[in-house]
């Protein structure tokens, strides 16, 4: 455990200053100049308007001062011309549903929303690629498709309203990466207005485009190098069978042994899922799912291939659990009994939401031969601080999502529970993990980069924004931590120092 | 050697006896010879600390540097512009960290990827980057020319696997980007951009991975088709299918010639114009079954012949060799001319259409005319065409520069032709297969003759994102010290 002084540093970083949005008579001429560009009906800019966006799924807030809704890339060319123009930051909003306040627009300025440049431009089936606007909503594109025996394969559990722009801008995963991959390895090629209001076109349709590959580059970049305005992604082909199966275990030791045990077994499932028992508690008393309540630790693992392999598979899962002491292992013998596991796992955060007034989602990964360590730690931290942590997560990836209870009404928890969540992140890195796995760094984890990177680490990545954005107008504020504020970096490695 | 444009004032030879790190004169007899430009010296670090001190000194001399790795890919990219130092990652070849049940691995980049997956072997895992020459190929000239072999289809190519890397900066430093877990989105995703790199922006010190249990069975199904657009079809069915198969090849009548010759399997004769499809189905026991069932299928609707199924993997047995000898022949190091031609995935039968349509290049006297060697990635959208310097790629001609004399001096159809008209031969090829992909696709001149070089742009980038990369090198490299001129534009 850090001494006190540094906990709260790093609980004072990752509070933000929201940005206090000009007057309204400066917002009125402003909103003037943007309708010119995309039409009277696609600004918003009073206060009531504003108060909308100024959030995402996260905890932090910050107004725009107009919000606008580009209905060509044309539009958003000139939008951002304008703001090059006038210096003025802009920042990209799909469906607001990121959890690390990536769409925040922490320094003010155009708020530029993509719902209404929402096009599927082309579905190709035989190259097995589809093109489309960034305000395409993930499940859209997947049963756009799904006619044609295809998908899009990454599933943030906030498909149903996600989009596609902001997928590739945090790079998202979801439950079934484990097998298939993220954000990233789905898109191959991207249109971008870049800051000065030029547009450049990355990858294609054909793999392997000569030059550096800026299309890996800008995807996960958080909108800090400019706009996406369309996108070239992978469709895959759906899996022909798959088979669930539910491993009960006392503990969540067991539980984390059984998931390495699954994959040393050489099976890689395509979701791998653990929750623990103060979210199957949750889960069960509002989904009804029927997991067991007293159980330590439950594994969702999902299987997909041919139907010829199914029997094997799900016969190796359950020798490894029971290897590791499952107290029963289960299979879903119908699509409803799969469908009610599921239902259990994607309901977890609204059973969560029923036992507490609020709940902080963390997103730390770290190797899975660390997890039994990692979630003690997690514990410790719980018991310290007196706030519950439920942990419902992608134990096959490592990626923590501990979920810590706390009501926002009570002095001083919102603080506490920043103080917590910095510590876990802490505890992640510690044992050589990642600050976040999915949800990126945003406003939210910033400060806290040093606990990853060296000053030279971040001074690269620096030199990169800097090629794409030298006047840092282009979603201001995010990733790097705020000079003088930060967390004390890793030391860099000059010497022998091993990471 | 080429005069050397340079900031230096004191001459280079004593310059060299400063060099902080251990170090040798090069000769003849050195074997590094990047189109036909040999570094002075090459060092030769122990840590990637040695490294780091290596490249800063250079950097602040004013030298140019050639990272280093087993040099199966030295052919790739533009002549150097400069060259002074080699620095080769060879004594920088630990395996750092691998914890099997993480299915990660963390690696020095200077060791070769054979010896990775050794490593890796012992516990039943792989990198699924099935290169040729893997025995000489080192991890960090494989990120850097991001090479991929046939099962990129399978499991992707070094830009779905890595995970974190350590790089030397061209003033020294040490930088991490990405991390050791197989998930993390923490900062820019800086991996993607040094992979295939070429060594242009830093040099790549140590690589993190995503590795992968072996399957449990491998089999491989061959069939023969009348021509490539009926095995375009069949491969369209597997791949909207739900086999999904690790890899699916194509090769032309020449490329499965060769194929047979190098690995000593019995392959079905494949005639002009008719076209080999080999695909390799991996997993459980029992899905392979189906799958084999299912591909021999697809393969007589679409009226494959000669159809048959291995006994293994391709990779011991009756039918060792096979998918060696394909993945070699990607990579063929035998070839005067091997052109790299990246599509879309449907489009790979038009790709081996309009080869079969290319005039026979001339060879040289007495060796006659070549066809074209195709081989393609058929499921990525990724084909090679390599002409033999030899005319027959039963006898590969190892010395590189004997592929160089041998078109330089090649006799073109009409005696009275300079060599020079060889050369237009194949800067027309290549003007022409550039028109045809134009817009969707890319055509790399990954080997050829000096003189050809010259005379041409060997990576054809026709896109609109020239200014951010060079933008991108000069942040990453202001003085130019790595690898200059080699990369796309000259960066």
């Amino acid at each position: 455990m850090a001494d006190t002084s540094e906990r709260t540093l790093a609980a004072d970083a990752m509070a933000v200053l929201p940005h206090v949005p000009q007057p309204l008579t400066e917002r009125r001429e402003l909103a003037r100049h943007l309708a010119g560009i995309v039409g009277e009906s696609n600004v918003l800019w009073e206060d009531y308007d504003l108060m909308l966006y100024e959030y995402d799924g996260s905890i932090d807030r910050s107004l725009p001062d107009a919000v606008v809704f580009p209905t060509s890339a044309e539009q958003v060319v000139g939008l951002v011309r304008h703001c090059a123009r006038e210096h003025i930051p802009f920042t990209a909003r799909g469906a607001g549903t990121g959890l690390s306040g990536g769409c925040i627009p922490v320094e003010g300025g155009i708020l530029i929303t993509f719902a209404k440049l929402n096009r599927t431009l082309e579905i190709d089936p035989e190259d097995l690629r589809a093109v489309v606007e960034p305000g395409v909503v993930n499940l859209h594109l997947t049963n756009a498709v799904a006619h044609l025996g295809l998908q899009f394969v990454p599933d943030p559990s906030s498909q149903k309203a996600c989009t596609i722009g902001g997928n590739v801008g945090e790079n998202s995963g979801g439950p079934h990466t484990l097998l298939y991959g993220v954000t990233t390895n789905h898109v191959l090629g991207l249109e971008v207005v870049l800051p000065d209001g030029e547009t450049i076109h990355t990858g294609g349709k054909a793999l392997d485009t000569p030059g550096y590959d800026l299309t890996g580059l800008l995807v996960g970049s958080e909108g800090t190098f400019g706009v996406v305005t369309n996108a070239i992604v992978r469709l895959t082909p759906v899996a022909e069978a798959v088979r669930t199966v539910l491993g009960v275990f006392e503990n969540v030791a067991d539980a984390s042994a059984a998931c390495s045990g699954i994959i040393a077994a050489g099976i890689v499932p395509a979701a791998l899922e653990m929750m623990d028992q103060l979210s199957l508690q949750a889960i069960e008393d509002y989904v009804h799912a029927g997991y067991p309540r007293d159980a330590g630790a439950v594994l969702l693992i999902e299987v997909e291939s041919l139907a010829e392999a199914m029997d094997e598979l799900a016969a190796a899962i359950t020798d490894v659990c029971n290897a590791h002491h499952a107290r029963e292992v289960r299979i879903a013998r119908s699509a409803k009994e799969r469908n009610l596991l599921w239902a259990g796992r994607k309901g977890a955060f609204g059973a969560v939401g029923r036992i507490t007034p609020d709940f902080y989602v963390m997103d730390g990964c770290v190797p899975r031969n660390r997890l039994p360590e990692v979630l003690a730690k997690i514990e410790a931290v719980s018991q310290r601080c007196g706030l519950r942590i439920c942990n419902v997560f992608h134990a096959g990836d490592g990626n923590l999502h501990p979920l810590i209870l706390f009501d926002s009404e009570v002095p001083g928890q919102e603080d506490l529970v920043r103080e917590a969540g910095a510590e876990i992140l802490r505890i992640c890195t510690e044992a050589g993990g990642s600050l976040t796995g999915e949800h990126g760094v945003g406003v939210e984890k910033k400060e806290l980069m040093g606990l990853m990177f060296s000053e030279s680490d971040l001074d690269v990545m620096r030199r990169v924004k800097r090629v794409f954005d030298p006047d840092n107008i282009a979603n201001p504020g995010k990733i790097f931590p705020t000079p003088g504020r930060c967390v004390k970096p890793r030391p860099g490695r000059h010497a022998a120092v091993g990471w | 050697m080429r005069a050397v444009e340079s900031r230096r004032t004191e001459p280079r030879d004593a310059l060299f006896e400063r060099i902080p790190v251990p170090w040798e004169r090069t000769d003849e007899s050195t074997g590094v010879d990047i189109d036909g430009e040999r570094p002075a010296v090459i060092c030769a670090p122990g840590t990637v600390e040695e490294a780091a001190a290596a490249l800063r000194w250079a950097d602040q001399a004013g030298l140019a540097v050639a990272p280093l790795g087993g040099g199966s890919r030295l052919d790739l990219g533009n002549r150097p512009r400069r060259l002074d130092l080699g620095l080769t990652t060879r004594g920088i070849s630990r395996v750092l960290e691998y914890e099997p049940a993480n299915l990660t691995v963390t690696v020095e980049t200077g060791s070769s990827l054979a010896h990775l997956q050794a490593v890796l072997g012992e516990h039943g895992q792989f990198l699924p980057l099935d290169l040729p020459h893997a025995d000489r190929t080192t991890i960090g000239g494989m990120l850097a020319a991001n090479a991929s072999g046939p099962s990129r289809l399978g499991y992707g190519s070094a830009r779905d696997l890595v995970v974190g890397m350590t790089v030397i900066l061209a003033d020294g430093r040490i930088t991490r980007s990405g991390g050791k877990v197989v998930k993390n989105v923490a900062g820019y995703d800086l991996n993607k951009l040094y992979i295939g790199s070429l060594g242009t922006l830093g040099v790549i010190a140590e690589a993190t991975f995503k590795v992968t249990p072996r399957p449990a069975r491998a089999e491989t199904v061959i069939a023969r088709f009348a021509d490539a657009a009926a095995a375009g079809a069949v491969v369209q069915r597997i791949l909207h299918s739900s086999l999904a198969p690790v890899a699916v090849e194509l090769l032309d009548a020449e490329g499965s010639r060769a194929v047979a010759t190098a690995s000593g399997v019995d392959l079905p004769a494949v005639e002009e114009r008719e076209v080999l499809l080999a695909v390799l189905a991996a997993g459980p026991e029992g899905a392979v079954k189906r799958q084999v069932r299912d591909l021999l299928d697809s393969v007589r609707q679409g009226d494959g012949a000669c159809d048959r199924a291995t006994d293994g993997d391709g990779a011991t047995g009756r039918w060792g060799g096979l998918w060696n000898a394909i993945r070699e022949l990607t990579g063929a190091s035998d070839s005067a001319l091997r052109l790299k031609i990246a599509v879309p995935i449907a489009r790979v039968p038009d790709v081996f259409a309009a080869l079969a349509r290319v005039p026979p290049l001339p060879l040289g006297e007495g060796r006659g005319e070549g066809r074209p060697r195709v081989v393609a990635h058929a499921g990525s959208g990724i084909v090679y065409a390599s002409w033999a310097a030899d005319g027959d790629g039963a006898n590969p001609a190892p010395d590189p520069k004997s592929a160089i004399c041998n078109l330089q001096s090649a006799i073109p159809v009409a005696p009275s032709q300079a060599p020079a008209a060889a050369i237009g031969v194949c800067t027309t090829l290549v003007a022409d297969l550039r028109r045809l992909v134009r817009g969707a696709g890319s055509v790399v001149v990954e080997r050829a003759p000096l003189a050809l070089k010259g005379q041409l742009d060997v990576w054809g980038y026709d896109g609109d994102a020239l200014a951010v990369m060079r933008r991108i090198k000069q942040h990453f490299d202001p003085n130019a010290t790595l690898n200059p001129g080699r990369f796309v534009d000259g960066i």
